[in-house]
């Protein structure tokens, strides 16, 4: 009897399994031409922060006006869940696949399917360790030229001797790797003294600021701090306030910051923090112009970087704060 | 006879020193002050505490020893906690760094309501941080009930807190990051005017608390038992499940109080990278304090101590600026000579060894 039921059940959930297969491969057949276009968008986090829930609205609002369908997919911080959501967004066959990678690395495979199934692929916000063959346009973030920018300022301050804290971002992810490498870069150029370079599991605010206070106790003299988000420049903020050192626009260290929430930039307003670097989360109009464009067949530019702008305690506006939508 | 007296003076000093090598802590306090020393070694400031003033002009302590033993609270805490569930299950909690992410979030909710930025609180704190106590026991209760009415393995049954938890923690936020008001942050730092951290006068609250659980209720006892064989601890008149079930909440109390200090630190939570990967360090803290991870006896000092010894090792790694790629290299390499040195293999090679010595040595004598 129960090998009779089981049996029932195995070919029930093979027909519902055949069903579903043929039901995706019509709508997809059909979606190519008069129906809507279809996006398959692989992003992050849902609630990872501010900035990714202003690039998520940013998505949704761009993708609803130009009247595509968007289907929209969250790694939650796992870099294989990513990549088998965007495998399963590309046996959906959706018109468009849109990454933004948690990892930079890894991507190959799917980029490979996508190619082959004729999808172009897209990377936003980070970029992905692809060739040029494998995706078809990048709306990415020059992480390397924001670090850069940091650096350029660091310079223009002429310190005394410049003893820098890098507080690095989620081991491996573009952001981390861009931003660590323009101060190591820099460092090495100026001939700037790092005396800590480590990464903070998962940009962790408490964790930076433990490291800070660390750092503190064991006696370690530093007067820039770089931290690779906002919330670890705050954690550090946390720490030096704890100890007494004075930090920001008239203290002793100088305070870098990436990202630029609108809460980092009242801090800056304040003095607290002395540079937030811009990490332009809107990308969804962007992404938009160029799915437009390769519709009409018109010819894209395959690496676009957003424009991106620094921050500095000295020129900061009230207005510039309260223009900031996220 | 002076000489006689002698003798027997050594030899209650070698016996003194026997018993002392033999005793369950002696390995995992050698390894806190082995790294302790190393600390100083490398870095002579390593044990200095002074006092500070913070930009309020409060007066604080400022030290390596103050930090670790301000860090170590959650990690304390939790492996009080997992030392009884270890017993009383024979098995670990992997989700309590997903408990945390929940609890943060039921105490971020309660505290800045829908506001990212609010100006005051929106709930009394002690309300929140007893809701945040009772959403912790819930996920105990949650996995003591899979665990000890269903006799589902723990790992597995705190897999799906461990999954989930984070997701949770976000969903009760409503998708928020809310910043609460400074005030909040002195649970998690300093009482202004008042220099030793809160974290640190907290955990001995708990330490205190629990070793008097111990002493003087049937905690302890009965949770070995079950440990130790539950089939036996049944026909005694124990209830096995219901043991069980209390270890799992006892944990979710433990989860409680940690995401309370843990969320008070930096007034924030995000529940996707709070505490990350705190469960293995936890769990770790209980295997360096010399107790079986397959239940049975336990023994809470040495998990304590095991946790602190951890954070030594993490604050070390910092103070020491290790490359950021070889820190997980760095810390395993040390953990695992750690938990060698325990395994019995190498116990018994090291006694035998002793015996030996001691033998030649005293037959060198005789012939003399």
């Amino acid at each position: 009897m129960k090998k009779l039921v089981s049996l029932v059940l195995v070919f029930a959930l093979a027909f519902s399994l055949a069903a579903c297969g043929k039901k995706d491969s019509a709508t997809g057949g059909k979606s190519g031409k008069d129906s809507k276009i279809v996006v398959g968008v692989v992003q992050t986090n849902a609630n990872e922060s501010d900035w990714r829930t202003a690039n998520t609205n940013s998505f949704n609002a761009a993708f609803k006006e130009a009247g595509f369908e968007m289907k929209m997919v969250f790694g939650e911080g796992d870099h294989a869940k990513q990549i088998s959501q965007a495998q399963q967004l590309i046996q959906e066959e959706v018109d468009y696949l849109v990454v933004l990678g948690l990892q930079s690395a890894g991507w190959e495979d799917v980029a490979k399917a996508a190619k082959e199934a004729g999808i172009p692929f897209i990377m936003a916000d980070r970029k992905l360790d692809l060739p040029e063959d494998l995706y078809t346009a990048m709306v990415c973030s020059d992480f390397e030229a924001e670090g850069r920018k940091a650096v350029d300022w660091l310079k223009k301050q002429n310190l005394d001797e410049y003893k820098i804290v890098v507080l690095g971002g989620d081991t491996g992810s573009s952001a981390q790797l861009g931003r660590s490498k323009a101060i190591e870069d820099g460092a090495k150029e100026n001939g700037w003294e790092i005396v800590f370079n480590q990464n903070m599991k998962g940009w962790d605010e408490t964790l930076a600021k433990q490291a800070v206070a660390d750092l503190i106790a064991s006696g370690t003299d530093f007067n820039v701090i770089y931290a690779e988000n906002d919330n670890m420049a705050r954690g550090a903020c946390d720490a030096m306030s704890a100890a007494g050192i004075t930090y920001g626009k008239d203290g002793k260290v100088k305070v870098i910051a990436f990202d630029a929430n609108k809460w980092a930039l009242e801090k800056v307003l304040a003095g607290e923090f002395n540079l937030d670097v811009e990490c332009n989360p809107l990308h969804g109009p962007r992404i938009v112009d160029v799915i437009k464009k390769l519709e009409a067949g018109e010819h894209v530019e395959k690496n676009v970087y957003v424009d991106e702008e620094v921050f500095d305690c000295d020129t900061i506006t009230r207005e510039i704060v309260d223009a900031r939508p996220y | 006879m002076s000489k006689n007296s002698n003798k027997q003076g050594s030899k209650a000093f070698a016996a003194a020193i026997k018993n002392v090598v033999r005793h369950r802590l002696f390995i995992p306090i050698a390894f806190l002050a082995i790294l302790i020393l190393l600390n100083v070694f490398i870095n002579p400031g390593f044990l200095r505490i002074s006092m500070g003033r913070d930009s309020a002009g409060n007066p604080v302590l400022i030290g390596n020893l103050i930090n670790i033993l301000n860090n170590a609270t959650e990690l304390v805490i939790l492996a009080i906690g997992m030392t009884l569930v270890t017993a009383a299950s024979k098995g670990q909690d992997i989700s309590v760094g997903a408990n945390i992410a929940i609890v943060g979030g039921v105490i971020m909710r309660l505290l800045c309501g829908n506001e990212t930025q609010p100006t005051q609180l929106h709930a009394p704190v002690i309300v929140a941080f007893l809701l945040g106590c009772l959403a912790g026991m819930l996920c105990g209760a949650f996995n003591g009930i899979l665990v000890a009415r269903f006799n589902i393995q723990p790992m597995i049954a705190t897999l799906i807190l461990f999954t989930a938890g984070r997701s949770i923690g976000s969903m009760v936020m409503g998708g928020l990051k809310p910043k609460a008001v400074s005030s909040f942050g002195i649970y998690g730092n300093f009482i202004p005017g008042f220099p030793v951290p809160t974290p640190i006068i907290i955990t001995l609250v708990v330490i205190i608390i629990t070793f008097i659980a111990l002493k003087r209720t049937n905690l302890g006892l009965y949770t070995r038992a079950v440990g130790i064989n539950d089939k036996a601890s049944r026909l005694n008149g124990l209830n096995p499940a219901l043991v069980k079930f209390i270890t799992f909440v006892i944990m979710g109390l433990c989860v409680g109080v940690a995401g309370f200090i843990q969320s008070s630190r930096v007034q924030t939570v995000n529940p996707y990278t709070i505490v990350p990967s705190i469960e293995m360090d936890v769990i770790l803290a209980v295997a360096l304090g010399g107790n079986s991870l397959s239940g049975g006896k336990f023994n809470m000092a040495g998990s304590v101590i095991g946790a602190y010894t951890i954070q030594t090792l993490t604050s070390m790694l910092t103070t020491l600026n290790v490359n950021t790629n070889a820190v997980p290299v760095f810390k395993a390499a040390i953990i695992i000579v750690l938990v060698i040195i325990q395994t019995p293999i190498v116990k018994s090679f090291f006694s035998k060894r002793a015996i030996l010595s001691r033998l030649t040595a005293g037959s060198g004598k005789e012939r003399s």
